[in-house]
């Protein structure tokens, strides 16, 4: 058979050798197209998980920007009753961006679990706390994802033991157990004495017994303290 | 096998054929490197860095700034907080990155008009999309969509 194929002398063989030149070719430009398409930064492997997992990362993080709105409403007088519907509302609009991006997804808040409350101003520290169980499911064709949240958030304001004209005054926050420090916190002390700030999360004032200490936070989050 | 040796037309068609298709195979290989040797290699996941980077400045509370900017700044502020946010996204595309930036009110479904960074660049054909989601500006509920299209110029 290979005989015939190969015989150069016969019509078919040299037919047969011209065409296995073409598919070689052809074979050759394919293979060069499709290594090209695949090293273009624009393909990605569908679907590309990385850039679902990015949105569905931006949304548990707007859950923690729940969080900081419900005690920023709360420090303007709002009430857990009337702070349910703003995080609802929230909920909707992170289910709405989610389902935007192929990922249809069903995220539940545990009205029970909603608690906001703040600690006794006289006590040191005061903190501000929120806290709230979230749960998401989504399930499109492209990822499975399911998971519960338990959020926590406390502002604090704390103060050193008071001794000499040189006291501290320390704001931080803590967020599902992580501690931040906070710089930009607006410090008002009542009757007024000098206040400096010295940028790691703590200020430097001469503090006296009988004194109130009020802060708000860049995100409308308040505190009081009396000495 | 052996007919075909014993002619020489044969032999030389052989020979020809293979010549034409080791020619061919060299073209393209070289045709190839020399692309390589000139184009700027492709960075991979630059959207990834890209996310990263608009993550960053939303933890900093530079993209609370940016939309509050929007709504009570000067010009000038907003053109510094615009500023900002070029940079931080410049630096994170290679060289060749380029892209266009805007936000969208999701109560609104509205893109804010004062919102766009690079609005006079023309898209190429081929773009990458990152939406950003903000749901609370200084403590108020504000949704907000920060929409990203970026591409490598030249690819």
């Amino acid at each position: 058979m290979k005989r015939k194929l190969f015989n150069t002398k016969d019509r078919r063989g040299q037919v047969f050798l011209l065409l296995a030149t073409v598919i070689l070719i052809y074979l050759i430009l394919i293979s060069t197209t499709v290594y090209q398409i695949t090293q273009s930064p624009y393909v990605n492997p569908a679907p590309n998980q990385k850039q679902l997992m990015n949105y569905i990362d931006n949304s548990i993080s707007s859950f923690h920007e729940l969080s900081e709105i419900a005690l920023s409403q709360y420090s303007q007088g709002l009430s857990r009753v009337e702070i349910i519907p703003i995080i609802q509302l929230g909920i909707i609009d992170i289910e709405e961006y989610l389902d935007e991006h192929n990922l249809p997804s069903t995220v539940t808040l545990d009205e029970d679990s909603l608690g906001v409350y703040n600690s006794s101003t006289s006590v040191n520290p005061v903190y501000t706390h929120f806290e709230c169980n979230i749960s998401i499911l989504i399930d499109s064709l492209d990822l499975y994802y399911s998971a519960s949240f338990s959020l926590y958030v406390d502002y604090y304001m704390e103060i050193s033991e008071i001794s000499g004209t040189a006291n501290y005054i320390y704001l931080y926050k803590i967020q599902n157990n992580i501690k931040s420090l906070i710089n930009d916190g607006e410090l008002i002390i009542n009757p007024s004495t000098q206040v400096s700030n010295l940028g790691d999360g703590s200020f430097q004032a001469d503090l006296q017994t009988g004194q109130t200490i009020a802060v708000a936070f860049e995100n409308g989050i308040l505190l009081w303290m009396e000495i | 096998m052996k007919a075909v040796l014993k002619s020489k037309k044969a032999q030389l068609f052989i020979i020809e054929a293979f010549i034409a298709v080791s020619v061919m195979i060299i073209m393209v290989t070289a045709l190839y490197e020399v692309q390589i040797a000139t184009q700027v290699a492709p960075e991979q996941n630059f959207q990834e860095d890209v996310f990263n980077t608009l993550r960053a400045l939303d933890k900093n509370g530079k993209l609370d700034e940016f939309l509050s900017k929007l709504n009570t700044g000067t010009i000038p502020e907003i053109s510094s907080i615009k500023g900002t946010l070029k940079q931080a996204i410049y630096g994170s595309l290679p060289d060749n990155g380029e892209f266009v930036l805007s936000c969208e009110n999701m109560t609104s479904n509205a893109i804010l008009a004062n919102s766009w960074i690079n609005e006079e660049l023309d898209l190429p054909k081929e773009i990458i999309g990152i939406d950003y989601l903000i749901i609370e500006v200084n403590g108020e509920y504000s949704p907000f969509i920060i929409h990203l299209q970026v591409w490598l110029k030249g690819v």
